[in-house]
């Protein structure tokens, strides 16, 4: 997968933990050790709207594009 | 937990229960026919003295393809109870081990509709007796195969979709 979710950044600048984010923004705790174990393959518009409203930053600040073959 | 999932592991414990239930005498058929056949070969003579007569050979061959009714019966009832064990441990019916338990189900009903009347005609022919009239093909539990094959395709289906569900953020 070539788009990386980023939370774990923005989290930490904005000083907030992962248990503490979860519970403002209503995650499972089953989605908290996918995000973990990079399981995630989709993320639903109003989930999105809540982190980004919760850490009060942009879409953009959380994922990014690693081109895979440049890894390679 | 959804209602609807409340409901679906309140069915399983019951389901559960009641194929546990039909397990239990399933067990008790295919021990208790095999031993009743070979009493009837052990003691011919008690069955000469019922009235109305017995015919000793088709008796001898409805032991026998009750003997694999039962035993078919008794796997069936296993991978039923399994697939309901397997529903409320995990909190869904759309998992791998369903499907395959429905798969397998399906399998097995075939394999009883072939496999009973064909036991019970192989007893007939080895009793000297005609069969043609106990045994026959049923085509209900083959009709029966197909809707539980076409459910495992559902369910199939269904934990695909699951698997998208839980990777969803």
């Amino acid at each position: 997968m070539a788009i990386v979710l980023r939370l774990d950044r923005v989290m930490a600048d904005r000083k907030m933990s992962l248990n503490e984010l979860a519970d403002r923004v209503g995650i499972s705790n089953v989605n908290l050790s996918n995000i973990k174990t990079g399981k995630i393959s989709a993320i639903r518009f109003s989930t999105l709207n809540a982190i980004c409203s919760t850490l009060k930053c942009q879409p953009g600040d959380i994922f990014e594009y690693v081109d895979e073959g440049q890894n390679g | 937990m959804s209602d609807t999932l409340t409901k679906l592991n309140k069915m399983s414990r019951y389901g559960g229960w009641a194929m546990k239930v039909a397990l239990a005498v399933m067990i008790v058929a295919a021990t208790a026919a095999p031993i009743a056949l070979a009493a009837t070969y052990a003691f011919p003579d008690i069955l000469n003295d019922i009235d109305p007569p017995v015919v000793i050979g088709e008796l001898r061959a409805t032991l026998a393809a009750l003997t694999a009714a039962a035993v078919i019966g008794a796997a069936i009832s296993y991978y039923i109870v399994r697939m309901f064990e397997n529903i409320r441990r995990h909190n869904t019916p759309f998992r791998e081990e369903v499907v395959e338990d429905l798969r397998l189900v399906a399998k097995l009903l075939i394999v009883f509709t072939f496999a009973v009347p064909i036991v019970g005609w192989i007893a007939a022919w080895l009793a000297d007796v005609s069969a043609e009239s106990i045994f026959e093909f049923n085509l209900l539990t083959l009709f029966a195969a197909f809707l539980v094959y076409l459910l495992s395709l559902i369910f199939s289906y269904g934990t695909e979709l699951q698997k998208e569900a839980d990777e969803t953020l």
